[in-house]
């Protein structure tokens, strides 16, 4: 018989690209990006990024954080002695080592650009 | 009157510490932990942070004031629905721990944990509730425990910021010294007739005994007391009956024309409507209301009764126009607005048996009302709003007004997610 075919029903419901995106939607926030130094993972100045607040976050993440009085947007990593430090995508910015203060905000969930307004 | 252990109620009361202040450092970093305060569009301090507040800033205050003797202080216009979107998160966070909650206002709100907690494990409860919404918020929050809501509300207050105190049945004696002033639902003129009589203190209250407090005071005094001796009288169900929806609006720049006016009128009455059909919810009467100069602090308002139940915003535009027309004078500086419902709430419409031709009308703007919604909060978010409330392109200067949410292009709405600005 000819017509639509009709997939395996798998019991799934239909969601959101909204729910998708904010897992926390209680917890998640927008920032945008300024600067390059993400360049080498594909964030663009002026792209949007997702924040969520949330006490797990690991070295590896993309993180927001306040480093010595400065807030910023970096990777977070850790070095042979467990203490955490921030470095970009891009080798034309600095590692950096926190002097006297590195508390995170919330970790990068996604990066969102729009192409048209 | 004495409760065991096991019968007694568990109220918790959440308060935002300096909460419009707090939400405006939580969406600009560079703010935080710095002095500032809020109310720049009415030209007063109406809320302040805790930086500010150490440094000897007090409201209200006006702004020339705070710029002569604070001029360290930043002062931001104060952005509603930014607040709303932080209150909002936070009810929906608390309503995970706990599903009976009564709004209270936009700081603030009321739970019964008596059944997903114990006296003895509320600490933990409590404790594990605040961490998750300071870190998930990004602001501090109090809280506070008691087998009353009236308690609850007191103890939110005894350590802010992010205090946590717990009012067991047992210690109510530890409200003993608070003053009057500090129990919500004492009012200056209460307060002042009971301190002619020597009574200043909960402690001095309560040495009265109940059946002399009846005698001598009024119901809700009297129910206030039993509430202080922890006998809770007023349930989360009984406030969520008696909530209102109101919007008020204040502007940079004052206004004085009647069509602008009638925008904003427009505006808020959308507004209102628009929250009542959330909650599926009809009013009976509207309350309109403004403020203008030079008694800026003083709410004029009128109450229109309704023909029917409605929560459509073409029949409120309607009743109001004819009451705005009355009401406005030529010359006079309006600074702000005000919409709110009057009275009890209708939860869902009434059925008839017979409809008639009102009815009919009434069905029809019900649809339609319904397609707005869907359109405007379903579909991606049309820009759909009554002719009556599109403003004139205002040009404002955007200094000091904080972070601002971010606009929707080729709209005019706002994301529903709070912007935190730009980040290298």
């Amino acid at each position: 018989m000819a017509g639509f075919g009709s997939p395996v029903d798998d019991g799934s419901d239909v969601g959101t690209l909204e729910a998708w995106l904010l897992a926390d939607p209680d917890a998640t926030y927008l920032m945008r990006m300024e600067g390059e130094a993400l360049l080498d993972t594909q964030v663009a100045s002026g792209d949007y990024l997702l924040i969520e607040r949330t006490r797990s976050v690991r070295a590896g993440d993309i993180v927001v954080a306040e480093i010595d009085g400065d807030y910023v947007v970096r990777f977070l990593r850790k070095n042979g002695r467990g203490e955490q430090y921030l470095e970009a995508a891009n080798e034309m910015y600095p590692k950096l080592i926190p002097q006297e203060s590195l508390n995170i905000e919330g970790k990068v969930i996604a990066c969102i650009r729009k192409y048209e307004n | 009157m004495q409760f065991s252990q096991k019968n007694a109620k568990i109220f918790m009361h959440v308060d935002g510490d300096a909460f419009f202040a707090s939400c405006e450092q939580a969406t600009n970093m560079q703010w935080r932990g710095k002095p500032i305060a809020v109310g720049r569009e009415r030209g007063i301090v109406t809320a302040i942070s805790y930086e500010a507040k150490a440094l000897g800033v007090r409201r209200p205050m006006s702004q020339t004031a705070l710029s002569r003797e604070f001029p360290q202080v930043a002062l931001l216009a104060s952005d509603y629905r930014k607040y709303e979107l932080f209150s909002e998160r936070m009810k929906s966070i608390v309503r995970r721990y706990v599903s009976d909650i009564s709004e209270g206002s936009i700081d603030e709100c009321f739970a019964d944990v008596s059944s997903v907690t114990t006296w003895s494990d509320v600490r933990g409860f409590a404790k594990a509730l605040q961490e998750e919404l300071c870190i998930k918020l990004g602001l501090t929050i109090s809280i506070g425990v008691g087998p009353t809501m009236t308690i609850a509300k007191i103890a939110s207050g005894f350590k802010k910021p992010r205090g946590l105190t717990i009012v067991t049945p047992e210690n109510l004696d530890m409200l003993n010294s608070v003053s009057l002033r500090k129990v919500p639902g004492i009012g200056g003129r209460t307060e002042q007739k009971l301190a002619e009589q020597g009574i200043l203190t909960i402690g001095n209250l309560l040495a009265l005994a109940p059946h002399e407090i009846e005698r001598r005071y009024n119901k809700p005094l009297v129910e206030l007391a039993y509430e202080l001796r922890g006998t809770s009288v007023r349930g989360i169900e009984a406030r969520e009956n008696a909530q209102s929806v109101s919007s008020i609006q204040a502007f940079m720049e004052p206004i004085i024309a009647f069509a602008p006016l009638l925008t904003e009128f427009s505006r808020n009455i959308e507004r209102v409507c628009r929250k009542l059909r959330t909650q599926h919810a009809r009013m009976h009467a509207v309350t309109i209301g403004y403020k203008a100069f030079p008694d800026i602090h003083t709410l004029v308002t009128y109450t229109i009764k309704c023909p029917s139940p409605t929560n459509d915003p073409g029949t409120i535009m309607q009743l109001a126009e004819e009451a705005l027309h009355a009401m406005y004078r030529k010359g006079v500086r309006y600074r702000a607005v005000y919409v709110g419902t009057h009275g009890m709430l209708e939860s869902a419409a009434q059925q008839k048996l017979f409809t008639t031709a009102e009815d009919e009308t009434e069905e029809k703007r019900n649809t339609l009302n319904d397609v707005v919604d869907t359109l405007m909060y379903r579909s991606g978010g049309l820009p759909l709003e009554r002719a009556s409330s599109l403003r004139p392109k205002q040009t404002r200067s955007e200094e000091d007004t904080g972070t601002p949410l971010l606009k929707i292009p080729h709209s005019n709405k706002i994301l529903n997610i709070p912007y935190l600005g730009t980040i290298q």
